[in-house]
């Protein structure tokens, strides 16, 4: 049988039916699941996260209408939540695969702290997808499982039929080229 | 808060949502690998072969001829692992070509896509942006071309050995190329383009959305009909206007159509060569396609490998029954990540070159697209996977380890 359309999902939220979180759990309780899990790597957490992702969708349903991205909306809520869980947590505590992420992404901050303060906002999110929207299919999926999915390097790997070392070397491009563009975007502002 | 790798990595969460939904199942899409892989002629699994140009004395009375040896691909080649549905698998089958298993000699080409020539690359995209009026001095253009000594400075300073370094700066020159995007005031994009460092060349247009939206495109004439419901006679011909309308950016003499087995409204036609060798590699090596809706043509795709590739020799092949017992023995190339059990259904066989960003040299293969049960499982269709065993008599391979890396998966022996 196939599943229900993410519209007619949306429609339940937004004529507050009950049944709008089931079909949700039942199209993408999975997925969700494991954002959360490779965040938080812990199996009870990402089941939370999972029902808190719902709730909060529950709450902002409307007013928004996530017609058109709704799996992306749900997604996005399901990363922020398991982020905060982990920033909840001391630093010693701290899932050590999301420390090696974060090292990873400050490679990508611009030099220059005045364009850095620049970029600190809304705006570094629009840079980044920019920056992403002129990549190659390819590179572009790599660099989101990496650091949107927050994937393994080996599962990123086997993901795309790659090395581990052929996937470092595109993330490590990748990052020095986002670093100067968003130098580079940065002076425009 | 100032910028901090945790920021960075929060902030993140906020990338347009076409991004998250686009790579969700990014690198698990058969069918965009069949996609990308149009223009590089099945550039997702890419092999590198390298070459020991002394010729070596060869047993049998066979011609002298350089040694070639199958290595380690050390690019990125593409989506996922090779797959094919099994309707998809019946529409390969119409393309007779490859199925010639007569032919006994096949062309071997050197590539220089680790070496490109930026020049030539330049010159032909300033061809393509004049033919188009763009005003070249004012476009945005994106070059990705190797600063080495930037490059290295980088790595040295992160204490990479040369050996890291060099790896590093080919992986970096492969994937040269340039490109640029016209965009009008709300910044919609009306034309791209694009060349890579192996000649493949996209241009593509937006299709505008009223009469006043600037279209860099060709509307075909009314007695065409060129879109995603036109029949195969219909895409060829529309595609034949099109070779006629763009000759001045396209070289091809004898243009072929070549059957197309996963992308409506598109055709894509192959060099025809002085004989079936030639031509099965031109079907990878040389080719032109056309994607459209409506008669409003939105890419064109240019695949003139031969810019960047000289021919070694031709080389004495196997048989297609001696292909089968190497894999059934094992000694194929696949980037499907399930071993072959030896009592699996072959779908269909047929020779064909690689070629693409990544590959230093051309040569023919035997492609096994063998059926897959474990995909079976997963995806409730039947899935073949594509296994690959080099053409070129064994005589001829310098080197042929045990185990080879093939874009993530092996080859064995």
């Amino acid at each position: 049988m196939n599943s229900i359309e993410d519209k007619d999902i949306v429609e339940m939220f937004l004529a507050r039916n009950e049944n709008a979180i089931a079909e949700s759990r039942k199209k993408y309780g999975a997925k969700l699941q494991r954002i959360s899990y490779n965040i938080t790597a812990d199996r009870s957490a990402a089941e939370e996260v999972e029902n808190d992702t719902y709730f909060t969708a529950w709450k902002s349903i409307p007013p928004k209408e996530p017609y058109t991205y709704f799996y992306a909306f749900l997604a996005r809520i399901a990363r922020n939540i398991s982020l905060s869980i982990c920033r909840s947590r001391s630093r010693l505590k701290r899932n050590a695969h999301i420390v090696e992420l974060s090292e990873e992404m400050e490679q990508c901050i611009p030099s220059d702290e005045n364009i850095a303060d620049k970029l600190d906002g809304d705006i570094l999110a629009e840079k980044i997808s920019g920056f992403l929207m002129t990549k190659s299919e390819e590179k572009r999926g790599i660099f989101m499982r990496r650091y949107w999915f927050l994937d393994s390097m080996e599962s990123i790997s086997k993901r795309f039929g790659l090395k581990e070392s052929n996937v470092k070397t595109v993330l490590f491009r990748l990052r020095n080229e986002l670093k100067e563009y968003l130098e580079r975007e940065g002076y425009n502002l | 808060m100032s910028l901090n790798g945790d920021k960075m990595l929060e902030k993140m969460s906020d990338v347009d949502e076409s991004l998250i939904v686009g790579t969700d199942e990014a690198g698990r899409s058969k069918k965009l690998f069949l996609k990308a892989g149009i223009i590089t002629a099945a550039a997702a699994a890419a092999v590198a072969v390298g070459l020991n140009l002394i010729p070596r004395q060869i047993d049998s009375g066979l011609p002298e001829l350089p040694k070639i040896a199958v290595s380690e691909n050390i690019l990125p080649g593409g989506m996922g692992f090779e797959g094919l549905s099994a309707s998809l698998v019946e529409k390969e089958k119409t393309n007779l070509l490859g199925q010639n298993f007569k032919i006994r000699e096949m062309p071997v080409y050197k590539t220089y896509s680790a070496n490109p020539d930026i020049d030539k690359i330049k010159s032909k995209f300033r061809e393509i942006a004049d033919y188009f009026n763009l005003d070249y001095d004012n476009l945005d253009i994106t070059e990705d071309i190797t600063d080495e000594e930037t490059l290295r400075a980088q790595f040295e300073e992160n204490g990479a050995s040369e050996e890291e370094i060099e790896s590093f700066l080919k992986i970096s020159r492969m994937n040269t190329h340039i490109s640029s995007r016209l965009r009008d005031d709300n910044g919609k994009s009306l034309i791209s383009i694009s060349i890579n460092a192996v000649m493949g060349i996209d241009i593509s247009f937006s299709v505008p959305e009223n009469d006043d939206e600037k279209y860099f495109g060709t509307v075909l004439p009314s007695e065409y009909r060129f879109g995603d419901d036109s029949t195969p006679e219909e895409l060829e011909s529309a595609g034949r206007y099109l070779l006629d309308k763009y000759a001045d950016i396209i070289d091809m003499k004898n243009p072929e159509v070549l059957s197309d087995p996963d992308y409506d409204g598109y055709v894509t036609f192959y060099e025809r060569g002085e004989n079936d060798a030639e031509s099965i590699a031109n079907q990878s090596i040389k080719t032109v396609s056309f994607g459209g809706s409506n008669n409003r043509v939105d890419i064109i795709r240019i695949n003139d490998g031969y810019k960047c590739c000289e021919k070694i020799e031709d080389y004495p092949i196997i048989t297609v029954d001696k292909a089968a017992e190497l894999l059934q023995s094992g000694n194929y190339l696949t980037s499907v990540p399930y071993d072959l059990k030896g009592d699996e259904e072959i779908g269909f066989v047929e020779l064909i070159y690689r070629f693409g960003i990544g590959y230093e040299t051309a040569m023919p293969f035997y492609r096994f697209l063998v059926l897959i049960p474990e995909e079976e499982f997963q995806r409730d269709e039947r899935i073949y996977g594509g296994y690959y065993v080099p053409a070129v008599r064994e005589e001829y391979l310098e080197n042929m380890p045990p185990a080879i890396s093939f874009n993530g998966g092996i080859i064995k022996k």
